[in-house]
């Protein structure tokens, strides 16, 4: 047996592990061989110090340090559980780069918008302060309608419900108020009713605003000549004193007179402002009508003060503002047989000329659906021709503006015009 | 493996029956296992880190780990071996932390462990020697056998300790360690040649 062999065996030999014939070969290796038998002894030497190694004693808290950790152990695996329960809900794990990928997408998206945000407010520092709220663009009640259909029978379309109207809202600050002396709805006179021409006109006066434009709000008081039957209310008011059903005059049967309107169409191709001015204005339901008087009751008052009784009208009613597409030519608009030089049909038809003339388009007419005549006219506008623009207004009727309007024009290529047309009282 | 005078199976009866207790609710039978065993686990943490600081860490973690386990402690093996088994292990862990590979390349000047008289190690040597020149021998001697160990591999660290310190045959190692018993003998015999080595000349 080889000495390395048997250096192997020691450790077994010590323990007593091997077999007697290994032992056996092992001890006589030993006896023949010192080299072995000294290195066995210093084996066992060694084995024999660390057998006699003193035990060393655990401190006397022990126990008490044991129970403190498992303590923490207990509190530390709640907060771990919870953590995991309530943090990291998720058994399919979020690689990082993904999650930092959509941070930067959603970083992205905020600063983008917050540029937005602020070139629109750098473009519109000359018009003072913004309002609060976000300028609802009006809507067309029925998407599709044309100007001349919208004007052959009201029974065609839709009465829209106050909800489906824009909601009133606070006028803009540092804007041109338009419809500010608007009366609201009641019942009326002819001459009531020109004074207080448009009660569905209310919603209007929430400005509208085109985008990437300045918007310029203008009220245009359309003069009435002097014994002439001129302008939207007066012809009107006149033609359904003479044309409507004799009951209709009655204000106390206004209700009534607008049921059975509502029920009897009025005679189709008959393109006349008259007769359906008077059915459009029935057809509204009694609760429109009713909302549209509460809406302003002082103004009410200061409208009723005018009224002359034997003349009192069915109150106009809180309808939909229809609109027509943009660019509507004037040879769309229906001649009306009482067309005069200050007619608001014959103004709207100039000013689509003049802004079509000075390279502008018109964005919208919007008419009363009580007097079916042109109310509101939206155009965009080149601030060049702004001058000219206002000159030829005054020229048919007078504008109520403040004297910054001109300041509005400056710094911008286009402006938004919007016209509102008021027909001035009639005065003896 | 009986340090309370009592019979292996007596004992590993008494070990049972608290674990049964602690199992069903009773708090202090855990209390009672610490106590019987801690002095044991403390030592084998001991050796086989060679720090007494780090000794009472990897102790109090091995009950730790009992304390949460020992619903999964099967009544077939013993109560000691396993705790031995988790003891072993988690020292291991700890020599395997860069903590303390870290810490232990800093060489401590206050207090040497063994080297100061008052030390730690001194105070708690289980049957001092009875006079203080015998004390400093013990102590030095103490020193170079845990230096010697100190130098060993891990996986040689414990079966040196289990078997030449702790006194545990080659099955309770067997079962403590994982290894099958090839591999322990072949594992022992290598430790105790290199600690020859290393004690050559000194012992």
């Amino acid at each position: 047996m080889e000495c390395s062999h048997v250096n192997e065996l020691f450790s077994d030999y010590i323990d007593g592990a091997l077999d007697a014939t290994t032992r056996r070969r092992v001890e006589e290796h030993l006896a023949a061989c010192e080299s072995c038998a000294e290195d066995l002894r210093a084996l066992q030497a060694g084995i024999s110090a660390l057998q006699s190694l003193g035990r060393i004693l655990a401190p006397a808290d022990f126990l008490d340090r044991v129970n403190e950790r498992i303590e923490l152990d207990t509190r530390r695996s709640l907060f771990r559980w919870l953590k995991e329960k309530l943090l990291f809900p998720l058994h399919v794990k979020i690689p990082l780069e993904a999650a930092g990928l959509a941070a930067a997408a959603l970083l992205v998206v905020f600063i983008y918008h917050g540029a937005q945000q602020g070139a629109e407010l750098s473009g519109g520092q000359g018009r003072g302060p913004e309002p609060s709220y976000a300028p609802a663009r009006i809507e067309a009640p029925v998407a599709g309608k044309s100007e001349r259909k919208s004007e052959t029978s009201s029974q065609e379309r839709p009465e829209p419900t106050p909800a489906q109207l824009p909601p009133p809202a606070p006028p803009a600050p540092g804007k041109v108020r338009m419809n500010e002396a608007t009366p609201s709805p009641a019942p009326a006179s002819v001459a009531a009713q020109a004074a207080a021409p448009a009660p569905v006109s209310k919603p209007t006066s929430k400005p509208t605003s085109v985008e990437g434009a300045r918007q310029l709000q203008l009220v245009l008081l359309i003069p009435q000549a002097k014994g002439a039957t001129t302008g939207l209310a007066e012809s009107n008011g006149r033609a359904e004193e003479s044309d409507r059903p004799k009951e209709a005059r009655d204000s106390t049967s206004a209700f009534k007179l607008k049921k059975k309107a509502a029920s009897e169409p009025p005679p189709a191709g008959k393109v006349s402002p008259e007769a359906p001015s008077v059915a459009r204005g029935s057809a509204m339901p009694y609760q429109m009508q009713t909302d549209g008087t509460l809406h302003d009751r002082q103004a009410t008052k200061d409208a009723l003060s005018d009224i002359d009784e034997k003349s009192a009208q069915p109150a106009p009613s809180l309808g939909a503002m229809r609109h027509l597409p943009a660019g509507s030519k004037p040879t769309d608009v229906p001649a009306s047989p009482e067309t005069k030089a200050s007619d608001p049909w014959k103004v709207l038809a100039e000013i689509k000329g003049f802004v079509q003339t000075a390279g502008g388009t018109v964005e919208s007419v919007q008419y009363s659906d009580v007097t079916s005549q042109p109310q509101d006219l939206m155009a965009r506008l080149p601030a060049r021709s702004l001058e000219q623009f206002l000159d030829h207004l005054r020229r048919i009727g007078q504008l109520r503006n403040p004297a910054e309007i001109r300041s509005l024009a400056s710094g911008v290529e286009t402006l938004t015009v919007h016209i509102h047309f008021e027909l001035a009282q009639a005065r003896q | 493996m009986n340090e309370d005078g009592k019979q292996p199976g007596m004992e590993q009866q008494e070990e049972t029956a608290w674990i049964e207790a602690f199992l069903a609710g009773d708090r202090s039978a855990f209390d009672r296992l610490v106590l019987r065993h801690k002095d044991r686990v403390f030592n084998v943490c001991y050796r086989m880190v060679g720090d007494y600081e780090d000794a009472g860490d990897c102790a109090q973690e091995t009950f730790v780990k009992v304390y949460r386990s020992l619903k999964d402690f099967r009544f077939g093996s013993s109560f000691s071996t396993w705790l031995y088994a988790v003891a072993v292990n988690t020292c291991k862990n700890k020599l395997k932390s860069s903590e303390y590979r870290r810490r232990k390349k800093m060489i401590p000047i206050d207090d040497p462990p063994g080297d100061s008289p008052g030390g730690m190690v001194a105070r708690e040597i289980e049957d001092p020697a009875p006079s203080p020149l015998a004390q400093l021998a013990e102590r030095e001697r103490e020193k170079i056998l845990q230096g010697a160990i100190d130098d060993l591999a891990p996986e040689a660290r414990a079966v040196v300790v289990l078997r030449d310190i702790e006194g545990l045959s080659y099955e309770e190692i067997v079962r403590a360690t994982g290894y099958n018993m090839g591999t322990l003998k072949s594992k022992l015999a290598r430790a105790r040649q290199q600690l020859r080595e290393k004690l050559k000349g000194v012992l």
